[in-house]
């Protein structure tokens, strides 16, 4: 092993000609080293985990814990780590408590209900292309669709009113910063939380079906204080938005950019492809840019190679997702891809709740875009585009788009 | 062959109903698995491998 001040830090760079794909030394590594020491913005000191059957192993090994309060566990960032302490987090809770936390939550995001939210997910998106084929000169994508769609269906679904879009685009920009500071992130989840306990108050005695009804019920049952069911309110609030945006935003970059396959999806009648399309882009692209962060609580041997017990772990599943033991060809971009097993929404207890519906957002909203404006371009160049590299979740800033008979 | 759940150890991330529908469902409740059929015919097995091998918390098996 080299000494220590060799260590690689992570997050690593990206290839900025080839924005899509994860850290080129990261994806080197993967081929010969399983377990990689590495350094991280607090200075201490990790080991990356760089395969997706050992990523997956550990994600379901009861040695390996998401205990953000454990001395080792590696934050994201100053703000994350202000955020995971302040208090528990269903993204951070061990079992016996996080099934039972989790399950309270769950109705809202059975198959059954994700289907039956579809007709409204379909209209929702129709009226923001609407807009965008109501403006004139180029229309930024990621403002008027990408954002809009995930954050107004995440309101609708906790029971907000869409008139606090501003407010909340405003402080989940700030809490899903990897680079703002303590102070910022308390002063958002701050208002944030008064906020929520404000319009759980407000809903004593409804009987609403809505996530917040449902959490105020629990709350005058003496399950959760006022502050735990606004917590819960914000985790699905900061959850739902920002991962599914900047995933329909570059999953529309990576469809431009593969017109065969475009053309194929547009045209198909095979609706199926779509879904298909979704899963290969929550593979290729794995906007969680910061891996998964674990704690081991035990010494866990790997195949060959040992973890020693109160070791921070960054499972780095963005190589994962591009592991050529795993993936055919794990580079090329292919909707047609059979492979199935993609971790982008993470693997264990803790894998995404809301995954069915960010899935169904995002076929609903590519299916939708390109039949409706199928000569949608970017008006810039890719190199001119502003990418996330401060966020724990990749995206763009803007992506300013047109059309052919665009009003001008 | 049989399919057997652990319902004690379900996340209700839906992977299973996503897989093999005519063989998982999940309670309205609180999204725990729960089974249409335990006897899985030729047409469903090559579903239910994969929402074996998808299930997050492992908790579906087939036994002979």
């Amino acid at each position: 092993m080299s000494s220590n001040d060799e260590l690689p830090f992570h997050p690593m760079p990206r290839d900025e000609r080839c924005p899509y794909d994860p850290p080129p030394e990261l994806l080197r590594r993967q081929a010969t080293e399983p377990l990689v020491p590495a350094r991280i913005w607090d200075g201490n000191d990790v080991l990356l985990v760089t395969g997706y059957a050992d990523q997956r192993a550990l994600l379901t090994n009861p040695g390996v814990s998401a205990d953000a309060t454990h001395p080792a566990f590696p934050h994201f960032g100053p703000g994350f780590k202000a955020r995971r302490l302040r208090a528990p987090s269903l993204l951070t809770m061990d079992n016996p408590d996080h099934d039972i936390n989790r399950r309270y939550l769950a109705s809202h995001f059975t198959m059954k209900s994700v289907h039956a939210s579809r007709p409204r997910i379909q209209e929702i998106v129709d009226e923001l292309i609407d807009g965008m084929l109501e403006a004139r000169g180029p229309v930024d994508l990621v403002g008027q669709l990408a954002f809009p769609l995930p954050v107004r269906v995440t309101c609708e679904l906790l029971g907000i009113s869409y008139d606090r879009y501003d407010f909340i685009q405003k402080h989940t920009q700030v809490t899903g910063s990897a680079t703002v500071t303590a102070e910022e992130v308390n002063a958002s989840l701050d208002a944030m939380l008064d906020f929520l306990m404000e319009a759980i108050e407000a809903r004593i005695g409804s009987e609403g079906e809505d996530v917040l009804c449902h959490l105020t019920r629990l709350h005058e049952a003496g399950t959760y204080s006022l502050k735990e069911a606004a917590d819960y309110a914000l985790q699905l609030l900061i959850a739902g938005a920002e991962t599914t945006a900047n995933m329909a935003a570059l999953g529309v970059m990576v469809l431009l950019e593969h017109p065969d396959q475009l053309e194929a999806l547009r045209s198909g009648d095979d609706p199926s492809l779509w879904g298909n399309a979704v899963e290969e882009l929550l593979r290729y692209l794995n906007v969680n840019q910061l891996g998964i962060r674990r704690v081991s609580t035990e010494e866990i041997v790997l195949g060959h190679h040992s973890i020693p017990a109160n070791c921070g772990l960054i499972l780095t599943h963005d190589v994962g997702n591009r592991d050529p033991r795993v993936f055919e060809e794990a580079d090329r971009f292919d909707i047609y891809r059979q492979q199935r097993g993609q971790i982008a929404f993470g693997f264990g207890i803790h894998q995404c709740l809301g995954q069915g519906l960010a899935r169904l957002e995002l076929t609903v909203l590519f299916e939708s875009l390109f039949r409706r404006i199928p000569t949608l371009r970017m008006v810039v160049p890719r190199e001119d585009i502003n990418f996330k590299d401060d966020m724990a979740i990749y995206g763009v800033r803007e992506l300013p788009v047109t059309w052919e008979g665009q009003q001008s | 062959v049989k399919v057997e759940v652990d319902q004690d150890g379900c996340v209700a991330a839906g992977q299973c109903v996503m897989s093999a529908p005519s063989v998982f469902d999940q309670r309205d409740e609180d999204g725990v698995v729960v089974l249409l059929k335990d006897e899985v015919d030729r047409g469903d097995e090559n579903s239910v491998r994969f929402a074996i091998e998808l299930c997050p918390a492992r908790v579906i098996r087939l036994v002979k």
